[in-house]
């Protein structure tokens, strides 16, 4: 890594540490969920390991537009900058710790689904506690849909050429 | 690209921005504060494995509580690491208006 290269990396980590911070502990928390509840239910675990597995895509992203961004956003152009896709980096890169807390009460929200899913097939035995645990699943999974498409219109408005 | 850099302005000018901006204003201040927050983690995680050790629980809710230190401890040791390594970068003046604020 050349001298601009890892000044802009720890920059990045700088510029982006709460989300980093928060999205680092969002993982360690789904592994113990998943470690935890691997044999009572191996659905929900493997649930859990997808989104430590897509937590880490999404900080790889995060961390990679803000590296690859650094320079042409700081007006400055190097050789190596990418020609393409420049505005959508800066776009993400400028928004990330918002884009992670949304990404991170994204996952909560379909765990918590998820989770009230797999708590109404094993759990309670009245009819009326089974209905309830079932309609909060929906509730969360509404929300988790809700949410998704406003993360993913705030994405794709932000890297659309109005803004630019 | 150090000679390009030394060469050039206008790397000299990206690399003084990219080690100033989103920096601490005080430095020692700002490990103090994650020196505090460390201490603060370090402690739950040794109640924890204390509790597990020592407390009068089934051997599932020991391994869960065993399990939930170690947890703490990984979250504090990494995220440690990464605002050590963040700040690493950090030299000369900090930007104002673009710094660096302790835990949040």
């Amino acid at each position: 890594m050349d001298l601009i290269g890892g000044l802009a990396a720890k920059y990045c980590i700088r510029q982006d540490a709460r989300g980093f911070i928060e999205l680092w502990g969002l993982s360690i928390a789904l592994t113990v969920g998943a470690i935890a509840t691997l044999r009572s239910s191996r659905f929900f675990a493997s649930v859990l390991i997808f989104f430590v597995l897509a937590g880490g895509g999404v900080a790889l992203a995060t961390f990679w537009s803000c590296y690859e961004s650094a320079g042409p956003s700081l007006g400055v152009v190097l050789p190596n900058s990418p020609a393409r896709g420049l505005d959508a980096m800066i776009c993400l890169s400028s928004h990330a710790v918002e884009n992670i807390e949304g990404w991170i009460l994204l996952v909560v929200s379909i765990v918590v689904a998820c989770g009230l899913a797999v708590l109404g097939v094993l759990g309670p035995k009245s009819l009326t506690r089974r209905a309830l645990v079932f309609a909060g699943a929906a509730a969360a999974l509404l929300f988790a849909i809700g949410l998704g498409a406003l993360l993913l219109f705030g994405i794709s408005w932000c890297q659309s050429s109005r803004l630019f | 690209m150090k000679l390009a850099a030394a060469a050039n302005p206008l790397y000299e000018v990206l690399a003084k921005d990219l080690a100033s901006r989103y920096c601490p204003v005080d430095r020692s201040v700002f490990l103090g504060r994650l020196g505090i927050s460390f201490a603060v983690f370090a402690s739950i995680a040794l109640l924890l494995l204390a509790f597990a050790t020592f407390g009068k629980q089934s051997s599932q809710r020991k391994a869960l509580t065993y399990l939930v230190a170690c947890a703490v401890a990984v979250f504090a040791i990494g995220s440690g690491a990464l605002v050590i390594v963040g700040l690493s970068g950090c030299s000369g003046a900090y930007q104002a208006g673009l710094t660096w604020d302790w835990p949040w």
